[in-house]
């Protein structure tokens, strides 16, 4: 029975990777975007169907029972671009390398249009500037250095002024008073917040965004473990009672705090949970258009090639999406089968989710409205994400930029292919993407830590 | 078999006593710590992970862990995973082998020194 199972996936599996390249013989991206949204199995696919415009919409009734297939280890080895490697995006748009950078990770554009990208395992905060429809980046400076696994950034107060930059470490928030043009911090990190886990383990990146009216500062902070293992059980009436004292469905243990978007005054005092039971939300975003928060999370490993979904979705104060006991609305995590029967529907389902291990990191708006590279009105107010891609997973997934659509401020569900072509073959990858921000002059901007290097998407199409 | 588990033995009493040239061995309760902190999100002890299983990493060739997809700029540096290598690679392992999907850098000496000797007993997989 089990081998059948397997076999039928491997046959639809066949036939998705097929159905890829025929399309792509048959003309890329317009071919493509005529095939319509891939919904449904056909969603899931790999990174063999990939192209720019490819549109998929995956929704909970699609999900697959857990164990269809082993739990895959299947890492991409990062190797150098292979001579002729090119990455594609839809016609009318060029990529090109921007800047050189040694494990770039988030990425934040100053109002003045400077780059600041955290390299983490650097410890720094790195700041790039460049004229408006420059290709490349002029100058390149570490604003801070010193810090612990730095990651996310953000600027305070809000608007063309800011006096403050965040940066949300591994285990502390710091900021660095700032000035528009500063290349370097003029001061020492004041900490904001001293701590934010209980022993700083498992998922280690922060990200850092403040409310649109200035008032709140939100900080996502990912779990300790995969799916809870490192949390002790406790009976359903210790759970109810846990529960009656704390935000729904926060966890304990060395998860106090962890799987959350936390909430502090942008002094750091008052810290609350805002919202809980998201794994690991790698990156937080205000839409600027509604000021909806929004976070892009990675979702659990081990139950399988195509469950669960990753997902990108707002978040409301109070909200609960699951982790560890319950995963996309009311699924419930296998190894903790019963442990919380109070959760039971109570778990919301987030808006978008992503094929499963495709390892979202940074969601941003687009938001350019003018400039030498911007991007046609159809783009503003959707959104980017950068896809990591993934390792467990026997068939890759991510290793692109994807485009999130939304109708006024509502996302649809619906993602298209934007950048791909870091997938060399079943085993090698010679790019992953984790930042993505708009530039000054409308260009869209990402990070890739494999390649180490920052990219460029112009639009060039309306070029004079 | 006896042969390789001989040389192997050799292989092992010689990198004992180049650690012990070094200085002391290390404190393996504290490299746990570190492994907990820094490495068990990807390296995954006995298991699958982003990483590959470091159970007995100590001794073994760089890249030769049968199944991990490794970097081809790990497989081709010819590296064998004495205690000072792993320091080494540990301090900044792109300065040591360029190319390499590893990314963690413990620039403590003494952090990198308590690790190791954590990966040290770590025994055979």
């Amino acid at each position: 029975m089990r081998a059948r199972s397997r076999l039928d996936g491997w046959m639809s599996w066949g036939a998705v990777g097929l159905a890829g390249l025929t399309l792509f013989g048959a003309g890329g991206a317009l071919a493509q975007t005529q095939s319509g949204v891939r919904t449904g199995q056909a969603a899931y696919g790999d990174w063999s169907g990939d192209a720019p415009g490819v549109t998929r919409k995956i929704t909970p009734a699609d999900l697959v029972a857990p164990y269809g297939t082993p739990s895959a280890g299947a890492g991409p080895s990062v190797v150098d671009r292979p001579a002729g490697a090119q990455l594609h995006t839809l016609p009318g748009f060029t990529v090109t390398a921007f800047a050189k950078m040694d494990g770039p990770r988030l990425l934040r554009v100053a109002p003045n249009g400077d780059i600041f990208v955290s390299e983490t395992n650097n410890g720094r905060i790195r700041v790039l500037r460049a004229a408006d429809g420059a290709t490349t980046a002029q100058t390149q400076e570490t604003f801070a250095d010193g810090l612990d696994r730095p990651f996310g950034i953000a600027f305070y107060p809000l608007g063309p002024n800011p006096q403050w930059v965040y940066v949300a470490n591994n285990n502390s928030v710091v900021r660095f008073a700032y000035h528009n043009g500063d290349l370097k911090a003029a001061g020492p990190a004041q900490v904001i917040v001293p701590r934010l886990t209980v022993d700083g383990r498992g998922h280690s990146t922060r990200d850092v965004a403040f409310s649109a009216d200035g008032t709140r500062m939100f900080v996502s902070v990912g779990s300790g473990s995969n799916y809870g293992e490192d949390i002790e059980p406790k009976s359903p009436q210790d759970a109810a009672a846990w529960q009656a004292g704390h935000a729904l469905g926060a966890a304990w243990g060395t998860e106090l705090n962890r799987a959350d978007v936390l909430e502090f005054d942008p002094s750091g005092q008052n810290e609350r949970v805002f919202a809980a039971g998201l794994r690991n939300c790698v990156s937080l975003t205000v839409n600027p258009t509604d000021h909806t928060l929004w976070c892009a999370t990675n979702e659990r490993d081990g139950l399988g090639d195509n469950v669960p979904p990753d997902y990108a979705t707002r978040v409301s104060a109070g909200d609960y999406f699951g982790w560890p006991w319950y995963y996309i609305g009311d699924h419930e995590e296998p190894r903790l089968k019963g442990a919380r029967p109070d959760l039971a529907g109570k778990a919301k389902v987030p808006d978008v989710l992503f094929q499963p291990h495709s390892a979202p990191l940074e969601l941003t708006f687009y938001t350019g409205d003018h400039g030498a590279a911007a991007f046609p009105p159809e783009y503003r107010g959707d959104a980017f994400v950068a896809l990591h891609g993934s390792w467990n997973r026997a068939l890759r997934t991510g290793y692109k930029i994807v485009r999130l659509k939304l109708n006024h401020g509502v996302p649809t569900g619906e993602y298209e292919d934007f950048v791909t072509g870091f997938v060399v073959d079943a085993k090698g990858v010679w790019g992953r993407p984790v930042g993505v921000a708009t530039a000054h002059d409308g260009a869209l901007l990402f990070t890739d830590d494999g390649g180490d290097t920052l990219w460029r998407v112009a639009y060039t199409e309306g070029a004079k | 078999m006896i042969r390789a588990v001989l040389s192997l033995a050799v292989g092992l009493s010689l990198m004992a006593a180049a650690a012990q040239a070094q200085g002391p061995a290390g404190d393996s309760t504290h490299g746990q710590s570190l492994f907990q902190d820094r490495c068990s999100m990807c390296h995954v002890l006995g298991g699958q992970g982003m990483g590959p299983d470091l159970t007995g990493v100590v001794g073994r060739k760089a890249g030769a862990l049968p199944g991990f997809n490794y970097t081809p700029a790990l497989i081709a540096s010819g590296l064998t995973w004495t205690p000072a290598q792993l320091e080494r690679f540990l301090t900044d392992p792109r300065g040591l082998v360029p190319g390499t999907a590893m990314r963690i850098k413990l620039s403590d000496p003494t952090d990198r020194r308590d690790l190791v000797a954590y990966l040290r007993t770590l025994g055979k997989r």
